[in-house]
């Protein structure tokens, strides 16, 4: 099942994403403070290091238009364990491919990411909905030139959305 | 390592008479939806919002239920079903939802786990505790692990189980004390939607692989997912499958009975789908359906599949075919009691309703459901013809026998592994095809035989080999078939139709019409995007329709296309079947009439013995509050080793049955076990092996007293029916 995200009327859309970006930014949370247990959930809050992102995405701080893409490297955590999300024992490193956009709503299905045609479908939702989050433990998953789409389910009752720009990824 | 199971099923008088004769057609003889005798309470435990930390997964979570009992808890111990709602948002503010777990401040848990109060309400006035968990720490964060949270889910529920038995052991816990001994943990039913559907298929998975040691006997994922294609063998499983689900919209939980089918040989655990039209995926759960919560879901229909609301069936124009919230909730009570109640309690009489045999009953509110039923993997209670697995299946059946297909226009496998076709229907979208749908774990769909016609004389012919010519022990002869709707030669909107004809030895042959006896083959509704779809459904035509031709020598069996002109099907399951169960024991009892002198028992005091003589021999002994029983029977030729036969005793507490050890021919059956009561005098100990297949002796004693000493040694006379004392006046134990 799912649950519906209220409707944004037009006239609001920028202040409310704006707003979504802070809470996808701010809500996926807060850096580590000291003296608290590294999470494998910190791997979607943590800061990275901005690898690429699509034509339309603005600098942090503004509002992603929807359907848009960053692509980040996140350090792991020392003592952080990837396994849970498929990733190899004694990972360092993971990039980060959020999708901005939906309301993405909660329902039985995962909502996938497909780089390609290769589907992602272990993605985190942002707190409000509004960005797809989908870790990786192997660069060469980012195929530079694939399109990226976001479906509901692997075999979805719609067709899935394709984002405008394709993943381009510096010296590709 | 087997066991005996050290419980009996007492059955009372009036079950006996509802006992249905093999190959009956009957109704229902009890609507399991009404509501039940016994007064409910209500109550909820709440152990914190990061109790429970499940292994692999990437945060805890809570420990929050809500119980619903019957408010009398002496007649306890009760059984106890566990319900697990999906996945839907976390916390609430309002009509707003978020996704994150524990709810910062301002925000709300959700209380899915609340959305099936109605069927917690109903299953305990029927004697069940009923405890329906809280998985909001899950929902936040269960896409993130590679099983999309399956795994947690069924540690979830394992947790409180956990916490049941405690709870029934101790005085310890929220409730101190008020269900210590009222919890019956070897009785447990376990019920999923969506994800939840997923969770409980794990949860009775790792109980075995883990050894909790709970009795799970019963599972009910409602509109589930199955991501991970979870096989759970050897527990009774009722897959309900809602035909207008927008959100699961390829039904792909239909692959838990598709894979389970014959994963393990000699599984006794029946199987069935409830495919239910009309039905929606969020209106089972009260809370997420829209007016009746605040941040309810939206009808999944709709809101999910484009253009679904113009759907002639599952849309919203005039006289479609939706079903209303309420009348959803209608057919999860109707066909979820009947479920928890003929495994968890071995309440036989809703065995047809179960099998498709009889009609949805009248709580149901819809007549429009359909079912599919496999039977143990038992000889007495399935023969397969055709699993139609491989492509040996298109020229020789599973008993041997030579097929022949004549006049056909399409004759092929599909569905299953390559080199069949993947799909069945060509350019058919996947999720109008469930059997066929894909998961996240790749596997190969439900092999299928696809079967088309277009001229006279168009048949289908297994011819049956000697070893297989006796089936008069079962009940129907049954298959799993759907019309094809993307096949233009059966007319839209019309049932296919065939006649299906057993010929005997003698060359006396019978015929029959698959309409007369089943709806199975109706033309699937809906024009939309994801319908129509197909969904087999089981045919089971009654073998005592089948008049004159020798059921003890039948040689073949046909489909003879001759009721259309033209048409397509997909076939899957040929079998000759009974119903029964895992270890049926009050089928068994209500098969065996009562027996012996009413109020006079053959035991009366600890310590006393008696025995039994005929075709079944043994002795019983009375012990405090029951009698031990240790009985053999010849093992018959039509047994097959590993046929696990049931014991059955007229007793002082009623008709009661306890299962036998496995057969190993040629040695003979051996049954221990206990009863509650003491068998009455000169009553049966019947073993039965299966329908029609019995074998009986006399419960003789207790000895006579003793008589005065002799004036000369002698030995002890062995009493005979004949000289059996009258009977003592003391009550039974």
């Amino acid at each position: 099942m799912r649950a519906s995200l209220r409707r944004t009327p037009p006239g609001r859309r920028p202040f409310c994403l704006a707003l979504a970006l802070a809470l996808a930014l701010g809500m996926l949370g807060p850096p580590l403070s000291a003296g608290q247990e590294p999470s494998v959930l910190d791997l979607y809050t943590v800061p990275g290091r901005i690898v690429a992102r699509s034509a339309r995405v603005p600098a942090p701080g503004q509002a992603p238009a929807p359907l848009e893409y960053v692509v980040e490297e996140v350090a792991v955590p020392p003592g952080v364990d990837v396994q849970p999300l498929g990733g190899p024992a004694g990972a360092t490193v993971a990039w980060r491919l959020t999708v901005y956009g939906g309301p993405f709503r909660v329902g039985a299905q995962p909502w996938v990411v497909w780089i390609g045609d290769r589907p992602f479908a272990q993605t985190y939702l942002s707190p409000d909905g509004t960005a797809l989050v989908v870790l990786l433990f192997d660069r060469a998953l980012l195929t530079s030139g694939a399109t990226v789409s976001v479906s509901y389910g692997l075999a979805p009752a719609a067709p899935p959305q394709r984002l405008p720009d394709p993943l381009l990824l510096p010296g590709a | 390592m087997w066991r005996v199971v050290g419980v009996f099923a007492l059955v009372g008088w009036w079950l006996v008479a509802l006992a249905p004769p093999p190959g009956a057609v009957l109704a229902s003889a009890a609507d399991p939806g009404e509501p039940g005798p016994l007064a409910v309470a209500y109550a909820e435990y709440d152990l914190g919002a990061t109790a429970f930390q499940p292994s692999g997964f990437p945060s805890p979570v809570e420990l929050l239920a809500s119980v619903h009992y019957p408010r009398d808890l002496t007649a306890g111990p009760y059984p106890l079903l566990v319900l697990l709602h999906g996945n839907h948002a976390p916390c609430s503010q309002g009509d707003r939802v978020l996704v994150t777990w524990p709810c910062p401040p301002g925000w709300q848990p959700i209380p899915s786990y609340r959305g099936y109060d109605y069927l917690g309400q109903a299953l305990a006035s029927h004697g069940y505790i009923v405890v329906s968990i809280s998985a909001n720490g899950i929902n936040a964060f269960s896409n993130l692990p590679a099983d999309l949270g399956a795994s947690a889910r069924g540690q979830l529920v394992l947790r409180h189980l956990e916490l049941w038995r405690e709870w029934t052991r101790t005085t310890s816990g929220p409730f101190q004390g008020r269900f210590q001994g009222k919890v019956d943990l070897q009785r447990v039913g376990l019920m999923g939607h969506s994800r939840g559907g997923e969770g409980v298929v794990a949860a009775a998975l790792l109980n075995t692989q883990q050894r909790r040691g709970f009795g799970i006997r019963a599972v009910w994922p409602l509109a589930p997912t199955d991501f991970n294609r979870l096989v759970l063998p050897a527990v009774p499983l009722a897959v309900l499958l809602p035909y207008c689900d927008g959100d699961v919209v390829d039904l792909q939980g239909v692959h838990y009975y598709d894979d389970a089918r014959y994963a393990q040989p000699g599984d006794r655990a029946p199987k069935h789908t409830i495919l239910v039209l009309g039905a929606n995926h969020n209106y089972y759960n009260t809370v997420w359906t829209p007016g009746l919560f605040p941040a309810s879901a939206a009808d999944d229909w709709t809101d999910f599949v484009p253009n679904g609301a113009s759907d002639p069936h599952c849309g919203t124009l005039p006289g479609n075919g939706r079903l209303t919230p309420a009348q959803q909730r209608a057919t999860a009570v109707a066909y979820g009691a009947a479920f928890f109640r003929r495994y968890v309690s071995d309440d036989v009489r809703f065995a047809p309703l179960l099998a498709g045999d009889a009609p949805p009953p009248a709580s149901a509110q819809t007549p429009a459901i359909y079912v599919s039923y496999h039977a143990p993997d038992l000889p007495l209670a399935r023969r397969d013809l055709n699993r139609y697995l491989d492509p040996s299946a298109l020229a020789t059946s599973q008993v041997g026998g030579s097929i022949h297909a004549l006049r056909l226009r399409a004759y092929s496998l599909c569905g299953g592994a390559p080199p069949a076709p993947a799909q069945c229907l060509a350019g058919v979208p996947v999720e109008q095809q469930p059997h066929t749908a894909p998961s996240l774990v790749p596997r190969p769909g439900l092999s299928q035989l696809r079967l088309a016609w277009g001229s006279e004389g168009a048949r289908y012919r297994l011819e049956l080999p000697a070893t297989a010519r006796t089936v008069a022990h079962f009940q129907r002869l049954q298959f799993r078939a759907a019309l094809d709707f993307a096949d233009a030669s059966n007319p839209r909107g019309l049932p296919q139709d065939w006649r299906v004809v057993l010929t005997d030895g003698a060359g006396r042959s019978s015929a029959v019409r698959v309409g007369e006896h089943s709806g199975a083959l109706f033309y699937p509704p809906g024009a939309v995007s994801a319908v129509p779809k197909v969904v087999l459904n089981t045919v089971r035509i009654p073998l005592a329709a089948f008049q004159g031709v020798d059921l003890h020598d039948l040689r073949t069996l046909e489909f003879v296309f001759d009721q259309r002109p033209a048409g397509a099907v997909l076939l899957t399951d040929l079998a000759f079947a009974s119903v029964g169960g895992p270890q049926d024991l009050a089928g068994a009892a209500a098969s065996v009439p009562p027996s012996g002198q009413p109020g006079l028992p053959s035991l009366v005091a600890p310590g006393q013995a008696a025995t039994v003589a005929g075709a079944v021999q043994g002795s019983a002994v009375a012990l405090p509050g029951g009698v031990s029983w240790s009985l053999s029977v010849p093992s018959p030729p039509e047994v097959a080793a590993g046929t696990q036969a049931v014991a059955v005793l007229t007793t002082t507490w009623g008709v009661e049955a306890f299962a036998c050890w496995p057969a190993e021919p040629p040695q003979p059956v051996r049954c221990t076990g206990r009863t509650a009561g003491a068998a009455l005098q000169r009553s049966a100990a019947t073993v039965v092996f299966g329908p029609g297949l019995t074998a009986t002796g006399v419960v003789l004693g207790p000895p006579p007293p003793p008589a005065p000493p002799p004036l000369a040694p002698a030995l002890p006379a062995r009493p005979s029916p004949a000289d059996s004392p009258p009977p003592p006046a003391a009550p039974a134990p």
